[in-house]
């Protein structure tokens, strides 16, 4: 019976879907013809607060955000709040975690193989590598602070299986503790020198040259320490405890 | 104004910082957290008592639609000191009490009070829903902490159905989206009536999905029950008079400021009578509601039911949309913020110190201990809304509203009475058995100072609010205007003057 409803809730909902999709009233519909109006043109030719420039290539300095990936430039500069609630959503996880669950009492870990122990110090000093590339290349190349700071979380993990000690979460989230720290420092910084939170404050830098784009570059140097830390310090916990700890 | 976003950011910053503190001074960092909330309450105070009408204020010094922008008026102002009020005295019982010793916990709750500042203050679509998430993740985790054999349960009753619509929410954004090309709320709000209707009610309902799932409406509130009683008192209390409170004030923002556009009068969206249906909706929550709380045995359940009804008047007549129905349904929010607090506060203590949680087994404590009794009474007077008392000015004001409007009015009107019988019936119950002598002997309950003066604080509150609505009133008559119509002071005047300012 509950079945029959929910599909027959499902139903309803895929119908309505379908009518509000293919609406033939007059009016916006959800798919324009022409999308010209999107705030999103303006994040592409860099034009929010002043004019667009005629041209946009490598070694500019005049413009108003210097990230050469415009999908950072979006992310951490032009919407950079929504960013620190990406990352307190993280810390909220990690948090919650630690709040719920308990420390094993005998907690023996399984010894690592010889291929794990051999392989492992190689692997993560490549893999320490590329995620710090991806993160302190955010402004620059597809990536950025999460994707970067996940990298090296999986480095963490694959050390801690190899040398197969029980994980500590304390430094992790010593680390975690100061980048959250740096990033509202930042925006405080903005806010009582620039007159807004999280504004610019360190100028745009010449467009494609890697120290450019400071604001970015040092918030998603900071998002990915964030997020390795917060990562690491999640999988530690779950390292060390159990469930149905309440206190 | 710009001072506005510290609110925000100071929260953040100490819980960003408590698992530093944490480890070195594990005592002092709770005192810091506590000391934070206080903060919270008097900015949030300050920033009240500076609101001249609405003020846009932009973050990362992109202007609107661009950047993120904060609103502060009337309304956002007395809503977030109310929360930060409810959020400062629920943490203070609970350090007080002694029952939380993980500094997680006060982290916790300094993200949900950041999250519900964000909710409130935010002027951007999708910045409300990354607000939504961190307020909905930080509750799961609290909700877990509770230590008896509902906690979990009630988590993950919350966190599956939250979720699901967290997703209609994200869906919604994306079609305005894509149909709008903006997330801003007041360049939305001026231009949501060029919509095709079908989208539109579409639009409206996927964002409602969520909204209406928080503000604990029939029949997205199935997770009500379990959470509440899962959940330590102190949170149940943050849920029902904070994370309630703050829903309320986001339906009352969109239905009203968005999917009408600001014209006053039941609430439609394109050809739909999107305010008829959330009349219907708010009337079956008021019926379910009181029903579910009158055959109900264990307290903290009971009171989340009420708080169910309670959410369904307020949304009865924030569909109507009138002035008079907007100014009752605020001032019936606020006054239900208080009174559920001092109730769930006082019956978390006596549960604690007990560890009765039925109302029958409640037999004879307020002989031995007659101050429990009676803060149950005023609270329980305050939330049925007996004259003197403040959720009377409130009703008086939605019934007010809803009498004149003619056939569907009658059966609202009656209903809120009926409704107001119901639970005078179940919580006069509850008291009366507090005040029966029972067979056996009770234990004396003792609180502690701070639990006096949390308590003394509401008491007086509701008794002011109740004997002169007049010391909030000039501000909470003002917020219709700001919403409805377009006063030079309205909330989508103060965005769109920074729109034209930034096209030159």
């Amino acid at each position: 019976m509950n079945k029959v409803a929910a599909l027959g809730v499902i139903v309803i909902l895929g119908i309505f879907i379908q009518m509000a999709l293919h609406d033939s009233n007059p009016g916006k519909g959800a798919f324009p013809e022409k999308s010209s109006s999107l705030v999103a043109d303006s994040y592409l030719t860099k034009s929010v607060s002043q004019k667009a420039p005629a041209e946009i290539s490598p070694g500019d300095t005049k413009l108003e955000n210097g990230a050469a990936n415009v999908v950072t430039s979006v992310v951490v500069d032009y919407r950079g709040f929504d960013t620190l609630g990406e990352v307190t959503i993280l810390f909220a996880v990690a948090a919650g975690i630690g709040l719920f669950l308990k420390k094993r009492p005998h907690f023996k870990p399984r010894q690592p193989g010889t291929i794990l122990k051999t392989l492992v110090p190689l692997a993560v000093f490549f893999i320490f590598i590329t995620g710090s590339y991806v993160f302190l290349h955010g402004h620059l190349t597809p990536g950025g602070g999460f994707p970067g700071g996940a990298m090296m979380a999986a480095g963490v993990v694959l050390l801690a299986l190899s040398i197969r000690k029980s994980m500590r979460s304390v430094f992790f989230k010593i680390l975690e503790s100061l980048a959250g720290i740096s990033f509202v420092a930042i925006g405080l910084i903005g806010l009582y020198t620039k007159g807004s939170f999280l504004q610019n404050f360190l100028g745009a830098g010449a467009l494609g040259n890697l120290y450019s784009a400071w604001l970015v570059m040092i918030l998603y140097f900071i998002i990915g320490i964030k997020v390795a830390a917060e990562l690491s310090s999640v999988i530690a916990d779950f390292d060390q405890m159990e469930e149905g700890g309440k206190q | 104004m710009n001072q506005v976003i510290l609110l925000i950011a100071i929260p953040l910053l100490v819980a960003f910082s408590m698992p530093l503190t944490g480890k070195l001074f594990p005592r002092v960092s709770k005192v810091i957290a506590l000391l934070t909330l206080l903060f919270e309450a008097i900015w949030a105070g300050f920033i009240l008592f500076n609101t001249k009408g609405a003020v846009s204020v932009v973050i990362g010094g992109w202007l609107p639609p661009f950047g993120i922008n904060l609103v502060v008026d009337h309304l956002s102002g007395v809503v977030a000191f109310v929360v930060s009020i409810v959020v400062l005295f629920s943490i203070f019982f609970q350090l007080s009490s002694g029952l939380s010793k993980k500094p997680n916990f006060y982290m916790l709750s300094l993200l949900l009070v950041a999250s519900l500042m964000g909710i409130i203050f935010t002027g951007d679509l999708f910045n409300l829903f990354v607000f939504f998430e961190i307020a909905g993740i930080s509750a799961y985790s609290l909700i877990a902490s509770g230590k008896n054999s509902n906690s979990s349960n009630g988590a993950l009753g919350y966190l599956i159905p939250a979720s699901v619509a967290s997703v209609f929410y994200l869906v919604g954004i994306a079609l305005i989206y894509s149909t709008l090309g903006t997330l801003n709320i007041a360049q939305i709000a001026s231009s949501f009536s060029s919509v095709k209707p079908i989208l539109a009610t579409f639009i409206a309902f996927s964002l409602l999905t969520l909204v209406l799932l928080e503000f604990e409406i029939v029949p997205f509130n199935s997770w009500v029950p379990r959470a509440y009683q899962g959940a330590p008192s102190s949170i149940s209390a943050i849920f029902s008079s904070g994370l309630a409170l703050a829903s309320g004030y986001v339906m009352l923002r969109l239905g009203v400021i968005v999917f009408n556009g600001g014209q006053g009068g039941f609430i439609r969206t394109g050809s739909f009578e999107l305010g008829h249906a959330l009349f219907g909706i708010g009337v079956i929550t008021v019926i379910a509601g009181e029903i579910a709380a009158l055959a109900q045995k264990d307290v903290k359940k009971m009171l989340a039911f009420s708080s169910v009804g309670q959410m369904g008047m307020v949304l009865v007549a924030f569909s109507i949309g009138t002035h008079s129905s907007i100014y009752g349904g605020i001032f019936a929010l606020i006054s239900h913020s208080f009174a559920k607090l001092l109730l769930f506060l006082t019956a978390g203590l006596i549960i604690m110190k007990t560890g009765k949680s039925k109302y029958t087994q409640w037999t004879g404590i307020a002989r031995c201990s007659p101050l429990f009794g009676v803060l149950m009474l005023i609270g329980s007077l305050g939330v049925i809304g007996i004259p003197l008392f403040s959720g009377f000015w409130g009703k008086f004001a939605i019934i007010g509203s809803t009498v004149v409007l003619g056939k569907i009015g009658f059966i609202a009107t009656t209903l809120i009475l009926a409704a107001s019988v119901v639970e005078g019936f179940y919580f006069f119950r509850l008291v009366h058995t507090m005040f029966e002598t029972g067979e056996e002997k009770v234990p004396k309950v003792k609180a502690n100072f701070a639990f006096w003066l949390i308590s003394s604080l509401l008491v007086a509150v509701i008794v002011a609010l109740g004997l002169r609505p007049g010391i909030i009133d000039g501000r909470l008559k003002k917020i219709p205007g700001e919403l409805i119509g377009n006063a030079e002071s309205g909330y989508v005047q103060a965005v769109n003057k920074q729109l034209k300012g930034s096209k030159k």
